[in-house]
């Protein structure tokens, strides 16, 4: 007997969507799709390529350490010096020159230390923070024992940022 | 007796004809994603990343709000501005019960008033308003606290089931990625996520998110923002490391996470979380 014809035709249909299907796999799936799960596996090794940005305070230490060792030691310990020197380092051998934004960056106004030390209900009671500017200054000038007290006005005036606890057992 | 004969031939015939198609169409080869993470054996080929299951743990009542995650973030990871892959809320609780919730430019600049300049140099103590010295009356601010957001890189991810070309997925090491040489921008999963923690970016055109630096992680360093962070309110680390100080904290700390009843099983747990916080 011979195959009937419908069956030999579906035998094809079935044949070509074979073919056409792995075909339309190979040229849609990326290649190391399914290496580690339900995705492009080399997209992991991707994502990891790129280089830090911040390279915390430690890269800042190698040229600067005096400084580094001050902050390290002072109240603002825990803050990487690119957090107030906003741009971090690039990690270029040349140098001031390659980093012209780090040297002209620190902020000092008032705002950039408020930004963490300016009175808030929501703050953490527990953390140091001012209330009340012109008050602090009536209040704390006085401490210091300079003369010229009311050209103070900014708080690096008095505080030295990498160090900023001013003990007034030793300075008054 | 011959008919019969003839008709039981060509039933086999057919029979045998129908089960080599069925077994072509079961002879397609299985797709490679079959194979799961947990088949693969951990060896020369296979990098470190099978070694660490990262977790983050955010301790609000550290949090002092002046956005230094915010910035280093964008610096860091090039987030294009008004959009955030990490952002700081601030709740204040008034004397009425009224949750006030805010976060100007995600915090990018802190939570500084509008009128800072006036307030350097006017003398008066409490300056009325939530938003500064703490409002007075039924204005006055009972309770507050600081919530820094991000993606909470779920278990049970909302985000990486709805996309269609499987751009975004959960990596072995537990962090949810975004392939942008596959995402064909959509936008499923920035509406599934339920913590608005993903955004299209306005150039590339493909869903961004945080990765928690995944390019940092893997070469041993913290994700920017734990690094920048003043007082330590946010933590990152390794379930998978025995000693590390993440585990001793997940073990003795009062956790909750964001959300819980979505069952999404976050892994950004939170210290301090106040029921007001959504
Ligand atoms: C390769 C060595 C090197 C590294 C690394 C380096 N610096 Fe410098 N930096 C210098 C030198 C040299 C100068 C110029 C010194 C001077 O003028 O007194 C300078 C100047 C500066 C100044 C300006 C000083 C002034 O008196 O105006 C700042 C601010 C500064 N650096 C901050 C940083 C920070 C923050 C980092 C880390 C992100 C950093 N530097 C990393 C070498 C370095
Ligand atoms: C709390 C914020 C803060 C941090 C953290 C900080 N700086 Fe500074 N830095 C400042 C400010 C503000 C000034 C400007 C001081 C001034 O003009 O009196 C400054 C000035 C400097 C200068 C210029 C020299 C000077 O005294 O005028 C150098 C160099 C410097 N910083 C290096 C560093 C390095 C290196 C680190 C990290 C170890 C660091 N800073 C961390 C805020 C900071
Ligand atoms: C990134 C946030 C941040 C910025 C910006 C910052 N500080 Fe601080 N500051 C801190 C932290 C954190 C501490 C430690 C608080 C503690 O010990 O609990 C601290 C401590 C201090 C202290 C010591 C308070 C005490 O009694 O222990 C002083 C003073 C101070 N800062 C002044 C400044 C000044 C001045 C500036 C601007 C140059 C500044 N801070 C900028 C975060 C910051
Ligand atoms: C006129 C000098 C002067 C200026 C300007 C000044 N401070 Fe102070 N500040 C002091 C003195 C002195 C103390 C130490 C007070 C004490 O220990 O009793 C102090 C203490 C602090 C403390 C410790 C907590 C506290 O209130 O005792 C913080 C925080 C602080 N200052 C932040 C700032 C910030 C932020 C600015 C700028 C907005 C600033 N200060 C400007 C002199 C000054």
């Amino acid at each position: 007997m011979r195959t009937p014809k419908h069956l030999k035709r579906a035998l094809w249909i079935i044949a070509l969507l074979f073919v056409a299907g792995n075909a339309v796999r190979l040229l849609a799936v990326p290649e190391s799709f399914g290496q580690f799960g339900e995705f492009r596996g080399a997209h992991l090794s991707e994502e990891r390529e790129r280089d830090p940005v911040h390279r915390g305070s430690e890269v800042c230490g190698e040229c600067h350490d005096e400084r580094l060792e001050e902050k390290n030691n002072g109240a603002h310990g825990p803050i990487p010096c690119e957090n107030c020197h906003f741009q971090p380092y690039a990690g270029d051998e040349t140098h001031p020159e390659a980093h012209p934004e780090i040297s002209q960056s620190p902020d000092r106004s008032q705002r950039a230390c408020l930004t963490c030390h300016q009175y808030f209900p929501a703050r953490p009671q527990a953390f140091p923070q001012l209330a009340n500017f012109p008050e602090h200054i009536a209040t704390n000038g006085p401490k210091l024992k300079k003369d010229d007290v009311g050209a103070h006005t900014l708080c690096v005036h008095c505080h030295n940022p990498h160090d900023p606890k001013i003990d007034l057992g030793q300075n008054g | 007796m011959d008919k019969k004969k003839k008709n039981r031939r060509a039933f086999i015939k057919s029979a045998g004809h129908a089960l080599a198609g069925l077994l072509m169409v079961v002879a397609i080869p299985k797709p490679g994603w079959a194979q799961r993470i947990h088949d693969i054996e951990v060896g020369e080929e296979i990098p470190d990343w099978l070694d660490h299951y990262w977790v983050y743990l955010i301790d609000t009542t550290k949090c002092i709000g002046c956005g230094a995650c915010v910035r280093a973030d964008k610096r860091e990871n090039g987030v294009p501005p008004m959009f955030f892959r990490t952002w700081v809320e601030r709740y204040q609780i008034t004397e009425d019960n009224h949750v006030h919730v805010d976060s100007p430019d995600g915090g990018y600049g802190g939570f500084l008033p509008e009128d800072l300049a006036q307030l350097l140099t006017s003398a008066e103590k409490d300056p009325a308003g939530p938003g500064r010295g703490g409002g007075k009356g039924k204005n006055k601010v009972t309770k507050g606290f600081f919530v820094p957001k991000m993606c909470n890189h779920c278990r049970n991810t909302p985000c990486t089931q709805v996309c269609p070309v499987n751009a975004s997925y959960q990596s072995p090491d537990g962090v949810v990625l975004v392939d942008k040489t596959r995402c064909i921008g959509c936008s499923y999963c920035v509406q599934a996520c339920p913590y608005g923690s993903r955004y299209i970016h306005p150039e590339k055109h493909t869903a961004d998110k945080c990765t928690w630096c995944y390019h940092r992680i893997t070469k041993g360093l913290m994700p920017a923002c734990v690094t920048v962070c003043p007082t330590g309110a946010r933590k990152f680390g390794d379930l998978k490391d025995e000693s590390s100080e993440i585990k001793k904290l997940l073990a003795t700390q009062r956790l909750n996470v964001l959300k819980p009843e979505l069952n999404t099983e976050p892994f950004c747990f939170y210290i301090g979380l106040d029921q007001s916080v959504r």
